[in-house]
């Protein structure tokens, strides 16, 4: 008689196989991969309106001249429209990510090194994405408490900088 | 890998002898890997993995001798020097699984340090978790006390099961192409943890039959065979990132770096203060 631990092994094992499966099948079967999804254009961002909603200043006035529940509501709102802004920012850092891996193999070493420090940095911002974009969740449930004006401004603003400077790009 | 398998003093058959050679193939392999590796210097780019499989060839090496009688040690040494080889390949998995983390970050102190952090968190939470599920499993089986370390060894593998999942998804967020080396690592790594702990508990839970055995050696021979191939292939990785132009990203110009590199270092600047 097979226990139904050894069952909840089985099955997750069978889920763990069939998803390296897919990698494989993604990686040498699969049209474009992993790469062409990063590999996009890319996103313009209206960094002005984005900068609007992280302002403390803003968020200030909109404390003293509204009611709680309704800065809690608005508060919510600003934090729901910023997450959109940070997942676009969040996809234009891959795209960096992409092209410094891809420069990092050129035969110009000069070129080479400058691909790995790119790519080196767009990480660094792709996970500083990744840390905004959990802690706006957690705001949209404390949003008096987890203001994204208050403590994670200058992290947005680092991520704003990085969108607004791409090479040939016209972000904001 | 070792087969905690007791020694056989009968005469050879077909049987014995398919099962030292699905047991050995694999561990000679290793060595083939090492030695690809040491030549293509990935040694160097992947210095726990090499361990690892320097490591495992040496434990497999006195096994061997043991199960065959050239080293004659009591039932009670083999049995603690499995599992204290078992331990320590767990041990060095987690390294490896921790290196293919740390392989995007690694020139960046900082972030290292938070993905290690992370890693920490997340290795606890599954390992907490994966305890409980094998620990409902031996409560079932008579005599469950004697196997509590074996128990524990399993939830480990489990753990380390859905944190190579985790290294995929890490490459994929970041939007990294693996290379062929660091692909094959992982891919034999998730193959082997997957499998290991299902043929343990299928060992455990129906006595006297040696299917979990060879589905354990097969599975190694094939996840060595990938390392194999990996290590060989590695050189092709540059292939597939050289067509990256058609693939969108256009015109890697030099002076498109260059400005790239410049707005990064303003950005860097910009936040230098905080």
């Amino acid at each position: 008689m097979i226990s139904p631990a050894i069952m909840i092994l089985a099955v997750l094992v069978f889920m763990i196989v069939l998803f390296l499966g897919a990698q494989v099948w993604l990686r040498y079967l699969g049209r474009g991969s992993a790469l062409a999804l990063h590999a996009r254009e890319m996103v313009p961002i209206d960094l002005e309106a984005f900068e609007n909603l992280i302002d403390p200043e803003e968020e200030e006035f909109l404390r003293t001249s509204l009611l709680p529940s309704e800065f809690r509501r608005v508060q919510r709102l600003r934090v729901r429209a910023a997450k959109f802004y940070v997942a676009a920012l969040s996809q234009n850092a891959g795209v960096l990510v992409a092209l410094g891996q891809a420069a990092r193999l050129n035969p110009d070493s000069e070129i080479a090194a400058t691909g790995q420090e790119i790519m080196q940095k767009a990480i660094f911002l792709k996970v500083w994405c990744l840390i905004s974009y959990m802690r706006m969740e957690a705001a949209l449930f404390f949003p008096e408490i987890l203001s994204p004006s208050n403590k994670l401004a200058n992290q947005y603003m680092l991520v704003s900088y990085m969108a607004a400077s791409l090479p040939g790009r016209a972000a904001a | 890998m070792i087969n905690s398998v007791s020694g056989n003093t009968q005469a050879m058959n077909p049987h014995l002898t398919l099962y030292r050679l699905l047991w050995a193939t694999p561990h000679v392999l290793l060595l083939v890997v090492a030695s690809v590796m040491y030549r293509r210097r990935l040694h160097s780019q992947f210095p726990v993995f090499f361990t690892y499989l320097l490591v495992e060839f040496l434990q497999f090496s006195l096994v061997f001798a043991m199960y065959v009688h050239w080293l004659r040690v009591s039932g009670w040494v083999y049995t603690q020097f499995d599992l204290y080889g078992r331990i320590s390949g767990i041990a060095l998995h987690f390294g490896v699984l921790y290196e293919l983390f740390d392989f995007p970050v690694k020139h960046n102190p900082s972030l290292r340090q938070t993905t290690r952090r992370a890693l920490n968190w997340i290795s606890a939470v599954l390992v907490a978790s994966a305890s409980i599920l094998i620990f409902i499993q031996y409560a079932q089986s008579a005599g469950h006390s004697l196997l509590t370390q074996y128990a524990t060894l399993e939830a480990l593998n489990v753990a380390q099961c859905i944190l190579l999942v985790l290294v995929f998804a890490w490459h994929r967020f970041l939007g990294l192409h693996m290379s062929t080396m660091l692909f094959g690592i992982a891919l034999g790594m998730g193959l082997m943890s997957s499998l290991d702990p299902l043929a343990q508990a299928w060992k455990d839970s129906v006595p006297n039959t040696r299917i979990p055995d060879y589905l354990e050696m097969i599975s190694y021979n094939f996840v060595v065979l990938i390392w194999v191939s990996a290590a060989i292939a590695h050189k092709a990785s540059g292939k597939v990132l050289g067509s990256l132009p058609a693939v969108g990203l256009s015109s890697l110009s030099r002076d498109r770096l260059l400005e790239a590199r410049q707005s990064l270092d303003e950005i860097e600047r910009a936040v230098a203060p905080q």
